[in-house]
Parts: C-alpha cells; structure tokens; sequence
C-alpha cells in the first residue's frame, strides 16, 4: 500500500506546483542527503473513509518564490501572503491525493489549513520529497487507514 | 456589457489568482468585489449587483454549499451564473453541485481552463475573439 499511496501524493505534489505555483516539482535527487531543512510548514486535516492529516514543510526562501509566483506581482509577497500560498498548496495537494487514494466517488471534509510545528513525531503512510529549483519541499501523509480502503495483498 | 464579479474564497492569495486571471481573460470586466466566506458573499450580493459569482467550498463560517444553497433559495439570485473553484475531487459532491446549476473548475486549474469555464456560463462572447486577451504561455505570467 504504501508504495501506492507515495505514488499518488508524488503526482498530487508535482501536479500543485506546475499548475498553482508554476515551477517544476522533481523527485528527490540520489544524491540528495539528510532531512530536509524547513522553516515553515502547514497541516491540513481531513475526515471521510478514511482520517487523516496532510503536511507541507519547506524552507522561507522556497516559500518567497512559490508565493510570488503565485501573485505574480512585482513587490516581493508579505509574511502574511506567504503563509496563505503555502495553505493553499497543502489544501490543494490534499484535495487532489484523496480522490487519487479512496476513489473519485469518495467524500472528504477538508478543515481549513493550520501552521503546526515542522518537527512532528511518528511516521506518516506516505511521505514524498520533491526539488524545486534546488530547494525541497517535503510532503507527508498521516491517515488510519480502515481494512476495507486498504489495498488487497496480491 | 461589463460583468460584475464577485470572488469568494477563503484564501486571498487564491482571490489575487482568480482576480488576475479573470482581468487577463479579455472578458468585459466591471467591478470585481471579494468575500473571504459564504456571508460576507452574501453581504456583497445585497449591496452590489453581481453578473457571476466564482466561490470556493471549503470555508470558515460559510461554506460553499451553504452559499450556493442561500443563492438558489432567493428569486433575486436563483439565476446567478456560479462557478465553485474548488479541490473538491468527490464526483458525488460535483454532481450535487452541478444539480444546483453551478459549474465547476477543479483547483489546480489552468488560466485557459477558467477562462474556457467562464465563458461557457456567461455566454458573453465567443472564446475566438478574445484569443488575444489570454494567449498560449500566460501561464508563467499569471
């Protein structure tokens, strides 16, 4: 399952920030080493067939770029407009994985994005590091995971 | 006729992409009023006349649904053009939507595929004539 669900949340990652942020989101690098570095990151957490959280954390300059990208304008975005960017993107990579994880059919309910701690404990059931332009950014999913959503055994 | 727009999403940031793409789509634009959630909408929708309403579902205080459910209870806006842009991905949850007489775009969208979606529900002009406004690349430059 959980090669699946790392599948998914990479293409729901990559997908968020070609399209809302306008960069190119790649896997991490072989050569790439150690945790990644994050001075922000945003959780958003879901209730359906399954519960779970969502986590986005990357480093302050990554955020400058993604946000301004994202306005598009040419004063550099405030504190403020770089943390809504970055909600943003976690709430679209959670509403975009879901469907990809239970099936289009499926109803989640999204609260709405909070910052937490960059350090959370525990090990989430999928967890991607994507670069962009040469910073990464680290996504990680948290669920319970019920029997009946899991994947059968082969 | 310009169109009165009103943008409604929790985000400003998302409100900022919406707006900017809205102005690059070439469509006659009038005002353009914003609401971070379904009553502040609806506060808009009393003071301003409003030609198309583009809002979000997932909100504080009001949700998307709520709103789109107040809109279609009221003759005065039983018939406004809606449009949800939302990460909603539940095909139930679209179709409910959709039983409402709104469109929908799906977050992340493309400023080609709003534009396509906005034009389908205003009818105000053929996509042909304002291939000039919103052109092939303007993505980068959103």
């Amino acid at each position: 399952m959980q090669a699946t669900w790392t599948r998914a949340l990479a293409q729901a990652a990559a997908l968020t920030f070609e399209e809302l942020c306008f960069v190119v989101a790649e896997p991490q690098p072989p050569t790439a080493q150690g945790d990644v570095r994050a001075d922000m990151a945003v959780a958003v957490a879901f209730s359906g067939p399954f519960a779970g959280v969502l986590v986005v954390q990357l480093e302050q300059a990554l955020l400058e770029v993604l946000a301004a990208n994202m306005l598009g304008d040419e004063a550099p975005p405030s504190a403020a407009q770089q943390e809504d960017a970055l909600k943003e993107i976690a709430n679209v990579i959670c509403g975009n994985v879901l469907p990809r994880l239970a099936g289009a059919e499926q109803v989640f309910r999204l609260q709405a994005p909070r910052r937490v701690s960059v350090a959370l404990p525990g090990a989430g059931v999928a967890e991607v590091v994507l670069w962009i332009e040469g910073w990464p950014v680290q996504v990680q999913l948290y669920a319970e995971v019920p029997a009946a959503v899991e994947e059968p055994s082969p | 006729m310009a169109l009165n727009v009103l943008v409604v999403d929790d985000s400003a940031v998302m409100r900022a992409m919406v707006i900017k793409t809205l102005r690059l789509s070439g469509l006659p634009l009038g005002e353009v009023h914003e609401a971070s959630n379904g009553e502040e909408a609806l506060r808009q929708l009393d003071a301003h006349w409003i030609d198309l309403a583009l809002i979000d579902l997932n909100m504080p205080v009001m949700d998307g649904e709520a709103l789109l459910a107040c809109l279609r209870r009221n003759p005065e806006t039983a018939q406004l053009p809606v449009i949800v842009v939302s990460t909603e991905g539940s095909t139930t949850r679209i179709e409910a939507l959709r039983r409402q007489g709104a469109a929908f775009v799906h977050k992340p969208f493309t400023p080609e595929q709003l534009r396509g979606v906005i034009l389908e529900v205003t009818g105000v002009a053929d996509a042909s004539d304002l291939d000039e406004g919103l052109g092939p690349g303007c993505g980068p430059d959103f």
